[in-house]
């Protein structure tokens, strides 16, 4: 090409590349602020549901330490699998006990027949309430609540 | 997880449609048309499209805006190197696929590795990082007068780059831990030494660099104002020493502060780089039009003189902003993060690539004194593109760690389902 041609040619391209940064510009901020406020909804969920945790911090089952749950407004555990926190462990009932979340205040409940359930060591009677980095131990197992500050 | 994201189809598509329409032109500058600029051009979006997709489907916690902006960044610098010299261009298009394999390996071992707060490694990293230094101070060969550059394999490599990485490192493992006196004492020892060293080394930009990134991690680490107070003491004093003992200190603030006077030696460069400017105006001279050849380096320092000559001051101020929204993007991740460490790791990264992008385009426009660093992704320089794919790479690496943990957390909310 020609300079002169060229010339016209790059001024006009100019204007297209400058438009062009300007909308890539643009969109990033767009996209990445709609990324944002979604991700910030998630954990706004996360947030709102996300009382605690309950960790399984020892148990006859192996594969089961370490695990966590998040903590709901009821959360069996017991060996049937239909709890929130099932372990399959001989040593426990089919609903051995229960953590259930009232308003703010973490109650945990015996549903044994006859093992019991113990907080911090002392056996509990039907129920009593729990507070952070509390241990309850169930048959083999013990649980460690952790909650949010 | 159903994490929906917005598409960026549109986004890539326009940036493919950009740089391509970029080196179209470029192949009409000459007679016949220089079709290898078109193949260039057709590679280079191809190269661009691929790693996108590849580390978007292999990671999809990162963070693709990082990823974008440093692949936009690095295809401005393509561009503009090409219409310099296409051979620098060919080499650069190199270093650049160098560094994107380098930015995965950086993005896995940050990710997948968790040694990195060891003590034992902070300690190794912390003395490679000085020994390297001082190596390159005993060794080097001079290039533009800064002792930082030496060869192996054949081409020039510059170590202060990768002491960045090590520097981050162990600055985010010291200060993920709880203040002590010892190991504060310890840490400021190591930052006099690389300051020092670097200062010594005549690579001035990279002293100031390291100071700043000191100073952000020194705050957001410890939050104790004195202390940063305190040291911000100490940099100054330094400062005004290596003004007093060295000659090329001095050199360099008198040009700053009227480059007309040494118009015709060491004021050349600045001054070229300001007509370059003032030239291009708003909307720029147009691609190719400009005459970037006067200005002395002018395809690694002041590459954004002549990005600004020849594409405006509209593109130029487009180019800081893409800087900003790294920042932001940066901490972003920063603030996601789940431990300290990681936390540290992410701001340092981020103030490494825009504190480093802030000095050079000041010291181009005059705004502070000019130092002899590069712009990240758009100045040609191996060592420089890879180290910031790399810096790319760890951010990712935390923000997979993030998104990986916020997974686990939402699982756990489901808990067991009857």
């Amino acid at each position: 090409m020609e300079a002169s041609a060229y010339s016209v040619l790059a001024m006009i391209m100019q204007y297209w590349f400058i438009i062009a940064i300007l909308y890539i510009l643009f969109r990033i901020v767009e996209n990445a602020m709609a990324e944002y406020r979604t991700h910030r909804q998630i954990k706004k969920e996360i947030g709102k549901q996300f009382f605690g945790y309950i960790e399984i911090e020892a148990c006859d089952v192996g594969e089961m330490q370490g695990r966590r749950y998040g903590i709901r407004k009821e959360n069996v555990f017991g060996r049937s699998k239909r709890c929130e926190i099932a372990i399959p462990s001989a040593a426990l009932d089919a609903s051995h006990g229960m953590v259930v979340l009232r308003g703010k205040k973490l109650m945990l409940f015996d549903l044994s027949h006859a093992k019991g359930v113990f907080l911090n060591g002392d056996r509990i009677e039907k129920q009593a309430q729990l507070s952070d980095g509390d241990e309850i131990r169930a048959g083999n197992t013990v649980l460690r609540i952790n909650l949010e500050r | 997880m159903g994490r929906k994201k917005p598409s960026a189809a549109a986004l890539l598509f326009i940036i493919m449609v950009f740089e391509l329409s970029a080196f179209v032109l470029l192949s009409l500058r000459v007679q016949p048309i220089d079709l290898g600029a078109i193949l260039f051009g057709v590679m280079m979006v191809g190269v661009f499209i691929l790693q996108y997709a590849l580390v978007n489907h292999f990671f999809p916690y990162i963070d693709r805006y990082i990823l974008i902006i440093a692949n936009m960044l690095a295809a401005v610098g393509l561009i503009v190197q090409y219409r310099l010299n296409p051979e620098i261009a060919f080499k650069q298009a190199g270093w650049l696929a160098l560094g994107m394999i380098a930015m995965v390996f950086a993005l896995l071992g940050v990710w997948k590795l968790a040694v990195w707060q060891k003590r034992r490694v902070t300690y190794i990293l912390a003395g490679g990082g000085i020994l390297l230094l001082a190596l390159t101070l005993l060794m080097g060969r001079s290039a533009g007068g800064a002792t930082s550059w030496f060869s192996v394999l054949g081409s020039t490599f510059q170590p202060s780059e990768f002491v960045k990485l090590i520097f981050v490192a162990v600055l985010a493992a010291v200060f993920a831990q709880p203040l002590q006196k010892r190991r504060l004492l310890l840490c400021f020892g190591f930052c006099g030494a690389m300051l020092g060293l670097l200062v010594l080394q005549r690579d001035l930009g990279a002293a100031l660099l390291y100071a700043g990134t000191f100073l952000i991690l020194l705050y957001v680490g410890t939050n104790k104002l004195s202390l940063v107070g305190l040291s911000l003491i100490g940099l100054g004093g330094g400062a005004y020493a290596s003004y007093r003992l060295f000659d090329h200190v001095r050199v360099r603030v008198a040009i700053w502060q009227n480059p007309w006077a040494a118009y015709e030696s060491q004021g050349y460069q600045i001054v070229q780089g300001l007509i370059a400017l003032a030239s291009g105006g708003l909307l720029g001279m147009g691609l190719g039009l400009g005459a970037p050849n006067v200005i002395p380096a002018y395809h690694t320092d002041f590459i954004f003189a002549v990005i600004c000559e020849e594409f405006g001051l509209i593109f130029g101020v487009a180019m800081i902003a893409f800087y900003v929204i790294f920042i932001v993007r940066g901490a972003l991740i920063a603030l996601n993060a789940k431990t300290r460490f990681d936390m540290l790791l992410a701001f340092g990264c981020t103030s490494m690539i825009t504190l480093q992008s802030f000095i050079i385009i000041g010291g181009v426009i005059k705004l502070i004194p000019l130092t002899g660093i590069t712009l990240p992704f758009v100045s040609y320089g191996g060592s420089s593109m890879i180290v910031c794919m790399m810096l790319v790479g760890v951010l990712q690496g935390i923000a997979a760690r993030n998104g990986q943990a916020e997974d686990e957390m939402l699982e756990q909310m489901e808990g067991n389902r009857p």
